[in-house]
């Protein structure tokens, strides 16, 4: 049950015992049942969250300070002066690690201090002797140096650094997906962290801040290493991926599963309803018949093994869960989830004519904005009920601005459908009591 | 994990952190101390780095050398460029091989494009760091001495330093001077 509901009860249980409305019995039974609420301690939170922005703050600092490159000083002291940052940074941290090793806020302080500082040393040593390269080498070099403070410090805050670091090191490689691909074991180095914050109940803010960059981090590095084995394949790719996030981001994981899912369960929903709009338009199925920039032109060779190995893995992992909540009857999230389904079966229909994938794709939102309007009507929800038209909306518009009908016809349209918004919307209010 | 278990491998962390700067700055020391000396004329502009600043962006002007039949060339593929020194004492690519030439200077490269019959090298010389307010005037500087219809115009090059196929950067001259000396004349007290 919702922590927040929880505590209200409990509130108002004294009040109800006193009004004979349940007996002092009862109310001792439902304490007993649901146990001790624990509130977040906000406390603690702005503890850790000052100590990250400030130790953010000081190091971006510290990087643009060095990044002036100061000519005054000689080679030898630039040498020496990058090292500087970095000893006082790992001094912090091993002070920290023997003097608070149990204090969040000084550990994550702490590690984020010295993983911007080794970027610091390193690129003041670059400057310093004109050392040649790309940044992706710097940027990969930086975040492979940082990662282990993610165990030996317990620290999530790196791990979010080196997600955003891995997945700018992916995007170098746009041109090159046998290198890009690497992002994904790079990746799964973090996840074992990720999985072990997730049972306590005290990284449940830090968790929640990885589960959005860990999202954003593989929504972005898979458009560079992934799909380029045969063409089109990003529609059945991004398909389970958007799945895989929705899914994930309703999970429950040892009593903890509020904070850390509210962005898995954003973008998961987000991504699959826009994609699916994306998958409305002609274009999108007509990519199918495009090579594009790195598409391999040997579908089964050494080079797009990695690409095929990762693909069935995340493809059959949003099977999986299809399968788990199709057995537990969760109807509603299987009519987000589902959308793997459909890109696979439109995927093979477009060869007949696209026509079909288009038909299917606005079927499904159609029927997705239709239940979302009904369920929030049955349930007395305005959100649910907007949202539902919104996507209505939505999808009908896009098709007029598809069509050729003149802007009279396109303008009747607008209005109608804003009147059959702010009509619902007054109906539902004063079926709440909301509206006079 | 124990607490003494966590010291320790932290501990080995420390010491990679810091030996992995060490080792660069080691590397290079070595390179200018120990290495050939070489001048490559170049056609510079000036882009930005986030992270280490300003610099000099590099081309080497003559980086292409016939291809040789036999030697097959990909994009990205690693090559020793070989180097020989002109009659104005400018280095010049004399070729490529797959295995390190022996008794020649080289430098360890990667295949940039073939076209026309000739193999365009990536060298690793693309970039010279400036003082933040030094490099947007570094560059109006180089464009005025090199500009080609100058009847006066002068040679840009850096002077690099290159041992077991390894570069290491010396300085940028632009007609003979460092471009350091020049901006901080050309702008008197300080960069403007």
């Amino acid at each position: 049950m919702n922590k927040y509901a929880l505590q209200c009860l409990y509130q108002e249980l004294p009040e109800l015992v006193n009004k004979g409305v349940v007996t002092k019995e009862a109310a001792e039974a439902i304490r007993r049942h649901y146990g001790e609420v624990k509130m977040p301690d906000k406390k603690r939170f702005i503890l850790i969250l000052c100590a990250v922005l400030g130790s953010s703050l000081i190091g971006l600092g510290i990087i643009l300070l060095l990044a002036h490159n100061w000519e005054q000083f000689s080679r030898l002291t630039r040498a020496i002066l990058s090292f500087v940052p970095l000893v006082a940074a790992q001094g912090m941290v091993l002070w920290v690690l023997l003097k608070r090793p149990n204090s969040s806020a000084y550990k994550e302080g702490a590690a984020i201090f010295l993983s911007l500082m080794v970027g610091a040393s390193i690129s003041l040593i670059s400057q310093t002797y004109h050392i040649q390269g790309e940044m992706s080498d710097f940027i990969l070099t930086w975040m492979l140096l940082i990662v282990p403070l993610v165990y030996l410090m317990q620290a999530t805050m790196p791990a979010a650094i080196y997600l955003a670091g891995i997945a700018s090191w992916a995007g170098s490689f746009w041109h090159d997906p046998l290198q890009a691909v690497l992002y994904w074991p790079l990746a799964a180095v973090v996840l074992p962290h990720f999985i072990w914050s997730l049972r306590r109940k005290e990284y449940a803010v830090r968790a929640t801040v990885l589960a959005f960059v860990m999202a954003v981090s593989v929504c972005f590095a898979a458009s560079f290493s992934l799909g380029k084995t045969w063409p089109g394949s990003w529609i059945i790719i991004y398909s389970c991926i958007f799945a895989i996030i929705y899914f994930a981001g309703y999970w429950v994981f040892n009593n903890i599963s509020v904070n850390w899912q509210r962005p898995l369960r954003l973008i998961g929903t987000i991504g699959c309803i826009v994609f699916a709009f994306t998958l409305t338009y002609e274009s999108a199925w007509e990519s199918i018949k495009w090579r594009g920039i790195g598409i391999e032109s040997k579908l089964l060779n050494l080079q797009t093994l990695p690409d095929h190995l990762i693909n069935i893995i995340i493809v059959s992992v949003a099977l999986v869960l299809f399968y788990d909540y199709a057995k537990r009857r969760q109807y509603m999230r299987l009519l987000f989830g589902g959308l793997p389904l459909l890109a696979v079966a439109g995927y093979a229909m477009s060869g007949i004519s696209v026509l079909f994938p288009l038909a299917l794709m606005n079927l499904y939102l159609l029927g997705l904005s239709i239940y979302l309007i009904m369920l929030g009507i049955r349930t007395n929800k305005l959100g649910e009920v907007n949202s539902g038209m919104l996507l209505l909306g939505a999808l009908i518009l896009a098709r007029f601005f598809d069509s050729d009908m003149d802007f009279l016809v396109k303008g009747l349209v607008f209005i109608a459908l804003g009147a059959g918004f702010l009509m619902t919307n007054v109906r539902l209010m004063r079926w709440k009591g909301g509206a006079q | 994990m124990r607490r003494g278990v966590i010291v320790g491998l932290f501990a080995a962390l420390l010491v990679v952190q810091i030996a992995t700067p060490l080792t660069m700055i080691a590397q290079r020391e070595r390179l200018l101390k120990e290495g050939e000396q070489f001048k490559f004329k170049t056609i510079p502009f000036d882009p930005y780095d986030a992270f280490r600043g300003r610099y000099i962006s590099l081309r080497v002007e003559d980086s292409k050398v016939p291809y040789v039949l036999g030697i097959d060339c990909e994009r990205d593929q690693r090559i020793y460029a070989h180097i020989v020194v002109d009659d104005q004492g400018y280095a010049k690519l004399s070729g490529i091989s797959k295995g390190v030439p022996k008794g020649k200077p080289y430098i360890t490269a990667r295949v940039s494009y073939l076209h026309g019959g000739d193999v365009f090298i990536d060298l690793p010389i693309d970039r010279y760091y400036l003082e933040e307010k030094a490099a947007p005037a570094a560059e109006r500087i180089y464009r005025q001495y090199t500009d080609r219809r100058k009847k006066n115009r002068q040679d840009a090059y850096v002077l690099v330093r290159v041992k077991d196929g390894r570069v290491a950067i010396e300085g940028f001259y632009v007609g003979g001077r460092k471009i350091e000396d020049i901006v901080r004349e050309e702008s008197g007290k300080g960069y403007k």
